[in-house]
């Protein structure tokens, strides 16, 4: 299975916040930007922290997976961001993060593919070695071929 | 041992799956069969059969939301757990369920 979601990798983001709240109306302006679809940058952010307030999407590792049914958005999309300054993320750790998988699916986006491919690759980023690959990668060309073997197998 | 276990969080395409990967991977290292059901945005999947619940020694529940077809699990002891503490520590819980069951046998 190729990713059939629109996936964008954002590689050394300059952030200018490292506190959580501030980073995520950051990072949901910078998403925002990339997408063609015509949603708010403050319809995702709370979408996220939706989530975010549930259990900590920081799992360790310095990685994160915030994710959320967004409202008015049409189809999936998946970016992976990396961050020049690592964020307080309250994680399960309580390390900081820097390499961030934003999934975001429709708010009634129910039984389909792309949720199939989503789920894949949260199930493969506990593994290790994944993890390895992922905070190693050199360009954007890389870290897609990366994400795409992370949703090729089961 | 045997082990079942349901994975489910409220959005239902990060968490449930992380943490039937952590499970697997956990019960396998401690020498365990195990069998992950999972609860999220594509429905159910790999669904415990009666089979399954029957031949299982125990339950884990690895739940933020409520589960569907709960009534399967009646007679089954049970260990309910955060979904966190399954993606963060799954080694860890194996090994307490184990000293657990070991204790009252």
């Amino acid at each position: 299975m190729g990713i059939n979601v629109e996936t964008k990798v954002i590689l050394d983001l300059n952030n200018k916040y490292t506190d959580k709240k501030s980073f995520f109306a950051e990072l949901c302006e910078v998403i925002h930007n990339e997408m063609d679809e015509k949603v708010l940058a403050i319809t995702i952010k709370e979408a996220l922290e939706e989530r975010e307030k549930v259990v900590t999407t920081g799992f360790g590792n310095e990685l994160a997976i915030p994710h959320g049914k967004v409202e008015g958005l049409i189809s999936p999309y998946l970016f992976f961001v990396r961050v020049k300054n690592p964020i307080e993320w309250q994680a399960m750790d309580d390390e900081k993060v820097k390499f961030i998988f934003v999934i975001l699916v429709p708010s009634d986006d129910k039984d389909n593919n792309h949720l199939k491919v989503l789920s894949i690759l949260s199930y493969n980023l506990m593994d290790s070695e994944y993890q390895k690959m992922i905070k190693t990668v050199k360009d954007e060309e890389e870290a897609k071929n990366i994400i795409e073997k992370m949703v090729a197998v089961e | 041992m045997n082990i079942i276990a349901i994975t489910a969080c409220p959005t239902g395409v990060a968490h449930t799956f992380m943490a039937k990967r952590a499970l697997e991977d956990a019960a396998k290292k401690r020498g365990h069969e195990i069998k992950v059901e999972t609860q999220g945005a594509t429905g159910i999947e790999n669904e415990l059969t009666p089979t399954d619940v029957k031949n299982a020694d125990i339950l884990i529940l690895a739940v933020e939301v409520g589960i569907a077809k709960s009534e399967r699990f009646k007679d089954i002891k049970k260990v309910e757990v955060k979904i966190g503490t399954v993606i963060k520590s799954a080694e860890s819980l194996i090994r307490k369920i184990e000293e657990k069951l070991e204790n009252k046998e």
